[in-house]
């Protein structure tokens, strides 16, 4: 269980980044929370030949509300956003899911970005940013490219991020003032992967129902002009007519029947009080 | 800007348990090894190696890290307390005494993380509830105790530490 060796570094800007991005000679990989990359290289899933690591870099340390939402720079970790939100509670999705995401030992280094660069089927801040239709800001020695979240997650492990660019940061906009939600996930102990969560927005016009770990990505449907019984009905046809995966973990059938009935209490918790 | 090829050896700086250190490492060496092994602080335990157990947690700049989960190049200017660390004199800390007390521990080779973990609470909720705590230690593999007594412990320092404050 140890790491292969490796060339590390710890540049001081962006532009040291993107450039040693940019070096085909040697496979790069990105660091900066470590808390599935580290795993990775102890078990030789990933044995890239060198290491950049983002946390030195202070211009990407920041928390930032920009129009009507926050961007999130790529070394914030992810209890920092947790302590950030008690204190600016303008995003409850986010308060709400971040608790969910692994132990608070693994927030205190795990990044917000990494975990979205990272694009595991059922983790929590992939299924929030495609809910939320946030955008991803991926930066390379040419340019910063902004990306759509629906348009980012490509695969399980697989992202539209080009191998030389990097996420400096990700934009999570805030709820409308008149959207409510709902979010459940289930796993099979505190802190694991979920099984299937769903996060559930209610907004003026239509309903939002998201589901992680159902398929290679988070998956968002619509449903406009709706009330919470068809909103329902939409729900249990829904379950029954897409693709869901199956993984020694749990059945397509299981996850049809959590999709159903955390579904459920995820719209009742969208009800307005 | 730092740049550490593979196999060469690099020296880093660091505050560990309120000592100014600096010892070298590879560009591989993660922070538990370089404790136990280039520093001899081996009160860290190593158990799973892929942040599972949470036996190596220490504190790094005030939060309760997994030291198998970073590289000790990661931490160059960082302050680590290991257990070693946890009290200033030669007697126990008043958590470390708490776990005694409730037993809190059998075997002892979890023991490092949790009182790592409890202090990271302890400084974020001063008087958690047995819900918080419960939450908190489920990111820590204990097979000996059923967590009764490391819960119990917790407990009792987070009165105890809120009635010290009001008394003074």
């Amino acid at each position: 269980m140890k790491a292969r060796g490796f060339d590390f570094v710890a540049p001081d800007t962006t532009q040291q980044v993107c450039e040693f991005l940019l070096d085909a000679s040697c496979e790069s990989r990105i660091i900066a929370g470590g808390q599935t990359l580290t795993p990775m290289l102890a078990m030789r899933v990933a044995q890239p030949s060198r290491l950049i690591d983002l946390s030195g870099i202070k211009e990407l340390g920041a928390i930032d509300v920009r129009g009507r939402g926050i961007s999130v720079s790529a070394s914030v970790t992810q209890s920092a956003l947790e302590d950030w939100l008690l204190k600016n509670p303008n995003n409850p999705i986010l308060s709400s899911i971040l608790p969910w995401i692994a132990h608070r030992v693994i927030r205190n280094r795990g990044t917000i970005c990494g975990s979205i660069a990272h694009a595991d089927p059922s983790a929590e801040l992939p299924l929030a940013l495609v809910a939320l239709q946030g955008k991803i800001f991926a930066t390379a020695l040419s340019g910063i490219r902004e990306i759509a979240a629906e348009d980012f997650f490509i695969g399980a492990l697989k992202t539209a991020l080009e191998p030389s660019e990097f996420i400096q940061s990700v934009y999570f906009p805030n709820l409308n003032k008149d959207t409510t939600f709902g979010f459940q996930e289930f796993g099979y102990r505190s802190g694991d992967f979920a099984v299937v969560s769903v996060l559930v927005l209610r907004e003026q016009h239509q309903w939002v129902f998201c589901f992680g770990g159902i398929d290679d990505v988070p998956r968002r449907f619509t449903l406009s002009k709706a009330n919470a019984a068809q909103a329902i009905e939409f729900l249990n046809s829904l379950s029954l007519e897409i693709t869901v995966r199956a993984d020694p973990s749990a059945t397509s059938e299981f996850r049809r029947h959590l999709m159903t009935s955390l579904g459920l209490r995820a719209i009742q918790q969208a009800q307005p009080q | 800007m730092r740049y550490i090829k593979s196999g060469q050896l690099e020296k880093i700086s660091l505050i560990v348990n309120e000592r100014r250190i600096s010892a070298d490492c590879r560009s591989n060496t993660t922070l538990l090894d370089f404790l136990r092994t280039n520093l001899s602080l081996t009160g860290t335990h190593a158990g799973c190696e892929h942040g599972v157990c949470g036996a190596c947690t220490v504190s790094i700049d005030g939060h309760a890290v997994r030291s198998c989960l970073g590289f000790a190049c990661q931490f160059e200017g960082a302050v680590i307390t290991t257990v070693e660390g946890l009290s200033k004199t030669s007697e126990l800390s008043d958590l470390q005494l708490a776990f005694s007390r409730h037993h809190a521990l059998q075997c002892g080779f979890c023991t490092p993380g949790f009182l790592a973990i409890a202090e990271d609470l302890l400084s974020r909720s001063p008087t958690p509830s047995e819900d918080e705590i419960r939450e908190e230690v489920s990111s820590n593999l204990c097979r000996c105790t059923g967590y009764a007594g490391i819960v119990r412990a917790i407990h009792e320092v987070s009165i105890m530490r809120t009635n010290s404050k009001q008394e003074g």
